[in-house]
């Protein structure tokens, strides 16, 4: 018995001492995450590289906890805003009316989902990191990998440039007001350490770094040379060209604009889609489907989509058959100018509403854009069209316009017409093309793709959603100002979000005017 | 060395009889644990141990002992060796034994600041999670839920809040070991905020006792996690005898214990929204007031048309308004059985019990249903003692969505449908989508029949303890305990559901999560004449281990939703843990019972922290004095039977709560173009150390008369290098993984610093032989202040909440409201610009400036209980109480004074008779109500959290003895309860009182009032 006891006391001795000395070394505390490597030894060759790339994209095209940027926001920005399409309010789901009412009052009111902020600027940071490791000079197949690496670096340039443009365009006023003078946004080149506060830059020099970083994707030679399926979701050299056309549209450089759309226009391979493709190519299976898309944001499962946070699920209707949020829809006004050429294609882009219900309220017209067409129904699948080449086409037209070349610009406007009604009785001339001919024939040509709220303000026109109360069509009920306003109402600019001028006092000292806490 | 000093100090023991002893209950002969044991006319004395023995060295010319337990009678019997003595049933005596986990101790020797609860308050009202067996009993201690739901996660606050990110709930001890607490919910989705709560999985009628440590003298013991306090649970155990059998069962319902958030009926909302109509078009487009009343007329049936619910037999609709209320809610059950058995003899004991119970919710979809089992063992051979306990539980929850969810039922009920929505088509059946004519075109009834969210829980507690008393009290002791919890939780939205449609969606999460523990301890209690010396070495280790697998199915062709039939399938799964190890010791030293003293200290080491920065060490000093056992309070002893005063001061800490954050990393998972993509989330920071808390503990134990006890504590609390994720701007690009996906940082910023008192007065009013009523109150304040953040910054600001420097860490920020102004109805603010014009208003939000508007700290909270009991029958009452703390209504979106609010709910604390009524009416005390109006943060929507509570009633009949022994029972009783069955609380005040801890409240399931009829046998 006696002995018993002395194997227990040995064994038990044993077992603490071995437990204790076994938990007393650093490999016991050395835990490691599973999903994640150590920020610092991340990006070591051009495989790595590439992830980042992707993560890059990513940013970009959002998810469905960041629909802050291209996932919804973007477009609903340049869309709500506007009179042509608006948010549905019998049969939406909330999602799209934060800047179609235009109830913000303070910095508060805009949240990290609303507001378009966080996401450009992850995917200005991620830029960054790209450009720096291949500046580096650090990565282990720096040589056998050149080609590659210079190809993401480049892509990170236009993805930086894209981002610093769009806040620029959003939050600063558009540079043909004070040629750039006023407040852009904070610019970030380089990776930043997570305490900087940045204070914002002016609008011309947020412009110079865009035009600067896009030019130098450009001539690198590097990116890819154009959209098609093999390399669908990917920035190209035509999609960096189109880009810095819109940039100088924007910026009012005419001559510039003009001849970068007119680089596009010569040398990108790329024709108009033709009345009889228009409807049908926007979806990504269609042959021809990449004659006239020169970028896109990509979708191919349900790891990578956004779910029903997605703009194309906003856009789509919670019909019958079919599944989305029904959050968008056009306004009485623009089916109704759509419908003064019954020939103009543009129209069947817009489907009817399939609920008994919807149909009534809209009068069995064709309220819901179909731009980004479901993947067997499923809008959730649909890729997300960002550069085509029409917009190429009518900002060439624009700028040879502006410029004083009216036959040019009638040259370019009459491409874009005649592939999409055969009315020729709509075709222009040189002696009867007019600015607001141009402008009615963007807004047509290019509804529900995010441009539309910033070319009014880029060409200073009044926008007026309806004008009173017997006129009002599908909209809610507006406030006064949201009714119809121009670049001088004060919120013609969001504010800052509080977000980031609580964290940032810099920022906060910099607030756009009008705005509460 | 100290063990070395003790063993040289064995050999001068004083001349004296060595006796022992067994103390017992009259109520069954139950062996008496803990009770005192004095040798009269000196301070040496002992406890007794688990089965009632006791050991002591008499000294020569002592004839006399005296026992003391709670509950029991004080008793005076002459010394006998082997003597067995019999404690009878008596309220008059008031010590306590105080469970730390590193030892047992006498209140009356106790140094620090602790307490436990009345095991008899545990047994009879009903509550699902140990947790709520808390509120109101101890002061200081704060229970709060976000959810009524059966089987959420509660929070206590142990003496305020003393961090802010890494977390302030208490470390739980079962049995002596650290167990997982917390939320064991698989998914951690947000889908519910109820929650999965650890706590939930224990069956409260196991356990005997809970303790709450609350001061740095026994907390340090437990190291880096003891700054929230520690809350040990003690679970039963056989005792020597006979072989008892119990047998309980229960059964009731619950319904809302309050009015919560009134809203309008179809009636008085449709006149009100008429009437915001009308004010858009008399002040916003200038109309007439004749051609206001036609737009208003012309508008009204899109907002508040009266709906048609069915058709009389000539085919005209007839319309009724919904009433979500009555559609929303409904009536919850519960029941609960258990059985237990208890025994043992001289070396082995034991005590096994089972219990079911089951509970449905006051909402659809909501439920709970457990089994445990339990069985502790201890055996004696030779000079070791085996201990061993298994606990297991099956638990299978349901879950609904809460909050602001789509499916809420909550935010439906109070948010998204009005009187003008339905559930129900005219053809009786559910309505779906755009039918239901709500807001979010959702409508709960018909989501509930296609969505379920359902848990199986599965938990395992095991320890086996082996103790080898070495030589005289020197005893080392071994003990493992493995706690493995596992969660497989099932969310289906099926192919009709919102969420769900067209294909469906299936996602099930299955998660386990382990701790590993160890303990060795060398421990030596010993009496040397007048010097009583107990001591504590320790070595521990601790390992836990969180698996996650998640896999998702959708694009499903039929019904049967599991995932080889799912058209698309896709997985995720992730791994984390951390790790800890520990030395410990304790020195106790105490002179005649009369002068205490204490030192403790700790050495953890933590995964969790960078190389440089992993290792803390953590101590604390305590004494006291007992003034009532000096000879010059002889004079006063007849009233002031004795006293005791305390004071401890230590250093404690906690833990970051995230385990890797102190690394920056690339995370892949950022998914695009069918790629699994990289970016940083999350911003790590190498330099991230312990939260340091240091604690000063000043008590003073006061009893009158023998019968009355007052304990009295004034503490300090303050936290420093307080780990705070902190805001950082969004410019350079960082983001965060989780909600609200913001980019912040972990840094050891700034301090906090808590302070407050703590009084508990218990008496016992009236001791007879048939009757005795036992008062006992308890109320304590806490003052929480914010000393430091960061550097220059003095506040940070996230929506409604500010944490600045000098106040609050629950501080509401939003402008000063200032009424309604009289030209225009709108809401008015006070400028607060910092110059002359600050006391002026606006109506302007841009002009004013926000300020600190109020905070959640409450000015005295506590609680009040009496039982009674009369020959057969005992009665209890138990009330809690708070005053002077606010709250604020977060549900912001119904602020408005008519914007959403025409297309959801109203709430009815829009008055139209309060309205303003036109330029210059004066006399209104609420802003125009108008179409269109748009709502600001202001101090407007403070609500007062002023209540009293009647927590719970019991009222217990128990048949005589000699009437049950002919049915072969030795114990039968009837009792009812009946928990939060009234609330007295401000009319302002249209959420439940005990709230979230912030005090910002939006759609959380209120408490629940619950009536339960229950019945007690014994064989």
């Amino acid at each position: 018995m006696k002995r018993t006891y002395k194997n227990i006391y040995t064994w038990m001795l044993a077992a603490a001492v071995a437990f204790g000395l076994a938990s007393c070394g650093d490999d016991f505390f050395d835990q490691q995450p599973s999903d994640g490597v150590d920020a610092g030894k991340a990006l070591k060759n051009s495989s790595d590289l590439e992830t980042a790339r992707t993560g890059m994209y990513q940013a970009l095209k959002g998810s469905s906890n960041f629909t802050d940027y291209y996932g919804a926001q973007m477009f609903l920005y340049g869309e709500m805003h506007g009179e042509d399409l608006q948010y549905n309010q019998n049969f939406g789901s909330n999602r799209a009316g934060f800047y179609y009412k235009m109830e913000y009052t303070s910095a508060s009111s805009f949240s990290q989902s609303t507001a378009i902020w966080q996401s450009p600027y992850m995917v200005i940071g991620s830029a960054n990191r790209i450009i720096e490791a291949a500046d580096g000079g650090k990565l282990s197949d720096k040589t056998e990998a050149a080609a590659a690496i210079a190809q993401y670096r480049a892509e990170a340039l236009v993805l930086r440039a894209m981002a610093t443009f769009d806040l620029t365009r959003i939050y600063g006023k558009t540079y043909t007001e004070d040629n750039g003078a006023s407040l852009g946004v904070p610019l970030v080149t380089k990776v930043l350490d997570s305490n900087e506060k940045p204070g914002r830059n002016t609008v011309a020099e947020c412009y110079a770094q865009v035009i600067k970083d896009l030019k130098e994707a450009i001539s690198s030679g590097a990116l890819m040379t154009t959209s098609s399926k093999e390399n669908v979701g990917y920035i190209n050299l035509n999609a960096a060209k189109a880009l810095l056309a819109r940039v100088y549209l924007t910026k009012g450089d005419w001559a510039d604009a003009l001849s970068t759309a007119e680089d596009v226009i010569d040398n990108s391979g790329k024709q108009l889609w033709t009345r009889d493709q228009y409807v049908a190519a926007w979806g990504k299976d269609n042959r021809d489907h990449f004659n006239e898309m020169l970028f896109e944001l990509s979708v191919t499962n349900t790891k990578d989509w956004n779910d029903r946070d997605g703009i194309a699920y906003l856009y789509a209707e919670d019909g019958d058959n079919g599944i989305g949020y029904s959050d968008v829809c056009a306004t009485k006004n623009f089916v109704d100018l759509l419908a003064q050429d019954p020939a103009d294609i543009r129209a069947d882009v817009f489907l009817k509403a399939t609920q008994d219900e919807g149909d009534k309220v809209f009068g069995g017209a064709k309220v819901y854009l179909n731009k980004m067409p479901g993947v067997g129904g499923d809008p959730r699948y649909a890729n997300v069209p960002m550069l085509r080449l029409s917009e190429v086409y009518l900002t060439a037209a624009e700028a040879a316009f502006k410029s004083g070349d009216k036959a040019k610009a009638a040259q370019y406007l009459n491409d874009v017409i005649k592939n999409r009604t055969t009315d020729t009785s709509r075709l222009v001339t040189a002696a009867d093309i007019t600015a607001a001919r141009i402008s009615l024939e963007r807004r047509k040509e290019l509804v529900g793709e995010g441009q539309r709220f910033f070319d009014a303000i880029r060409n200073n026109e009044t926008i007026t959603r309806y004008t009173d109360d017997d006129h009002r069509g599908w909209h809610d009920v507006l406030t006064e100002e949201a009714r119809s306003y121009n670049r001088d109402y004060y919120k013609s600019l969001p504010a800052i979000p509080s977000y980031e001028t609580d964290a940032n006092p810099t920022l906060k000292a910099q607030q756009n005017p009008g705005y509460g806490e | 060395m100290v063990l070395a000093g003790l063993f040289l100090c064995i050999g001068v023991a004083l001349a004296q009889t060595e006796i022992s002893g067994t103390v017992v209950s009259a109520d069954g002969g139950e062996p008496v644990v803990g009770a005192s044991v004095l040798v009269v006319g000196t301070q040496m004395g002992t406890v007794t141990d688990i089965d009632g023995n006791f050991h002591l060295s008499v000294p020569e010319g002592k004839s006399q002992l005296r026992f003391q337990y709670v509950g029991l009678k004080t008793q005076i019997v002459p010394v006998k060796n082997g003597m067995r003595v019999v404690m009878k049933a008596d309220a008059g005596s008031l010590d306590e034994v105080i469970v730390t986990g590193y030892g047992n101790f006498k209140k009356s020797s106790f140094t620090g600041a602790a307490a436990s609860i009345d095991p008899g308050k545990l047994a009879d009202v009903p509550v699902t999670s140990v947790q709520d067996k808390l509120a109101g009993s101890i002061p200081g201690v704060t229970v709060t839920s976000s959810s009524g739901a059966p089987g959420s996660v509660g929070s206590i606050r142990v003496r305020g809040m003393g961090s802010i990110n890494a977390g302030n709930n208490p470390l739980y001890v079962i049995d002596g070991t650290p167990v997982i607490s917390g939320d064991l919910s698989a998914a951690q989705s947000g889908y519910n905020e109820s929650g999965t709560s650890a706590l939930a999985t224990l069956n409260s009628n196991d356990i005997e006792s809970i303790t709450v440590i609350k001061d740095a003298a026994a907390a340090s013991l437990y190291g880096s996690r003891a700054a929230n306090g520690v809350i040990v649970i003690t679970t039963k155990s056989g005792k020597k005898g006979k072989t008892h059998v119990d047998f309980r069962s229960d059964w009731g319902f619950s319904n809302l214990a309050i009015d919560y958030r009134p809203m309008l009926g179809g009636d008085d909302r449709r006149a009100l929204l008429s009437l915001g109509l009308k004010n858009f078009a008399l002040y916003k487009k200038g109309m007439s007031e004749a051609d206001a009343e036609t737009f208003a007329k012309k508008n009204i049936e899109n907002y508040a048309a009266k709906p048609t619910v069915g058709y009389d037999e000539s085919g005209n609709p007839i319309q009724e308004w919904t009433d979500w209320k009555d559609l929303l809610f409904k009536t919850g059950h519960h029941q609960n059985y258990q059985v237990s058995l208890s025994g043992g003899s001289e070396n082995t004991q034991f005590y096994t019990s089972l219990s079911y119970m089951k509970q449905t919710g006051i909402t659809a979809n909501q439920a709970l249903e457990r089994f445990t089992g339990n069985a502790n063992l201890t055996h004696r051979f030779g000079h070791f003692t085996l201990n061993y306990s298994a606990l297991f539980t099956k638990m299978n929850q349901q879950l609904a969505n809460e909050g602001t969810s789509y499916a809420s039922s909550i935010a439906n009920y109070a948010f998204f449908q009005s009187p003008s929505s339905i559930a129900y088509l005219p053809d009786g059946s559910l309505a779906s989508g755009a039918q239901t004519k709500s807001v979010v075109k959702i409508n709960p009834l018909y989501e509930y029949e296609h969505s379920s969210d359902k848990s199986d829980i599965k938990r395992m507690l095991n320890s086996l303890r082996l103790d080898w008393n070495i030589w005289d009290a020197l005893h080392l002791s071994e003990k493992v305990t493995y706690d493995y919890t596992s969660n497989t939780e099932n969310i289906l939205w099926d192919r009709y559901s919102n969420d769900g449609a067209p294909g469906a969606v299936m996602q099930r999460v299955v998660s386990d999560l382990s701790q590993l523990n160890g303990q060795t301890q060398l421990s030596y209690v010993k009496s040397f004449g007048l010097h009583n010396v107990d001591a504590l070495l320790g070595y521990e280790t601790e390992k836990y281990t969180y698996r996650y697998n998640y896999i998702n199915g959708t694009d499903y062709p039929g019904d049967l939703y599991e995932f080889g039939n799912a058209g698309t399938t896709s997985a995720e799964s992730n791994k984390s843990g951390y790790t800890l190890a520990s030395w410990l010791g304790r020195v106790n030293y105490n002179y005649d019972n009369r002068y205490y003293a204490g030192v403790s200290y700790r050495r953890d080491g933590s995964s969790r922290l960078a190389k440089a920065n992993r290792w803390g060490d953590f101590w604390s000093v305590s004494a006291a004095w007992r003034f009532g056992a000096e000879k010059f309070m002889e004079p006063v002893k007849h009233v002031l039977s004795d006293g005791k005063l305390r004071v401890s001061y230590g250093v404690n800490g906690t833990l970051p709560s995230n385990y890797y954050d102190y690394m920056s990393l690339y995370k892949f998972g950022r998914y695009y173009n069918g790629k699994s993509g990289m970016a940083i989330v999350g911003i790590g920071n190498p330099d991230l150390k312990w939260e340091k808390n240091r604690a000063f503990n000043v008590g003073l134990d006061l009893t009158f008369l023998d019968r009355i006890s007052v304990t009295f504590d004034y503490y300090v609390r303050t936290t420093s290098d307080l780990i705070y994720d902190l805001p950082v701007s969004a410019v350079p690009g960082y983001f965060s993984g989780d909600s609200p996906y913001l980019p912040t940082s972990p840094k050891n910023v700034g301090s906090l610093r808590n302070n407050g008192y703590e009084v508990t007065i218990t008496s016992n009013n009236i001791q007879t032989k048939d009757f005795s009523w036992t008062t006992s109150l308890n109320f304590g304040h806490n003052h929480n202040k914010l000393t430091k953040i960061y550097g220059d910054q003095d506040q940070i600001i996230s929506g409604i909440r500010i944490h600045k420097v000098g106040e609050p860490y629950y501080s509401f920020y939003g402008y000063e409201y200032a009424g309604v102004d009289p030209a225009t109805g709108k809401e008015a603010f006070y400028l607060n610009d910092g110059t002359a014009d600050a006391r002026k208003t606006t109506t302007d939000p841009s002009k004013a400036h926000k300020v600190i508007i109020g905070n959640h700290e409450t000015s005295l909270e506590g609680g009040l209980s009496n039982n009674l009991t009369w020959k057969f029958i005992d009665f209890g009452l138990n009330f809690t109480f708070s005053l002077g703390g606010k709250a604020y209504d977060g549900a912001t979106w119904q602020h408005n004074n008519g914007s959403y609010l025409f297309r959801g709910a109203v709430p009815a604390y829009y008055d139209i008779n309060k309205t303003w009524k036109g330029p210059g009416d004066t006399s209104a005390s609420q802003p125009v109500f108008q179409y269109g109006n748009t709502s600001e943060n202001s101090s407007r929507w403070l609500m007062p959290t002023d209540y009293l509570r009647l927590k719970s009633l019991t009222l217990g009949l128990t048949a005589p003895g000699n009437w049950v022994s002919r049915f072969g029972l030795s114990k039968a009783r009837f009792y009812f309860a009946a928990s939060n069955l009234l609330t007295w609380k401000s009319k302002d005040l249209t959420v439940d009182p005990e709230m979230r801890v912030d005090g910002v409240c939006t759609f959380q399931t209120p408490a629940l009032r619950t009536f339960t009829f229950g019945l007690e046998l014994g064989f």
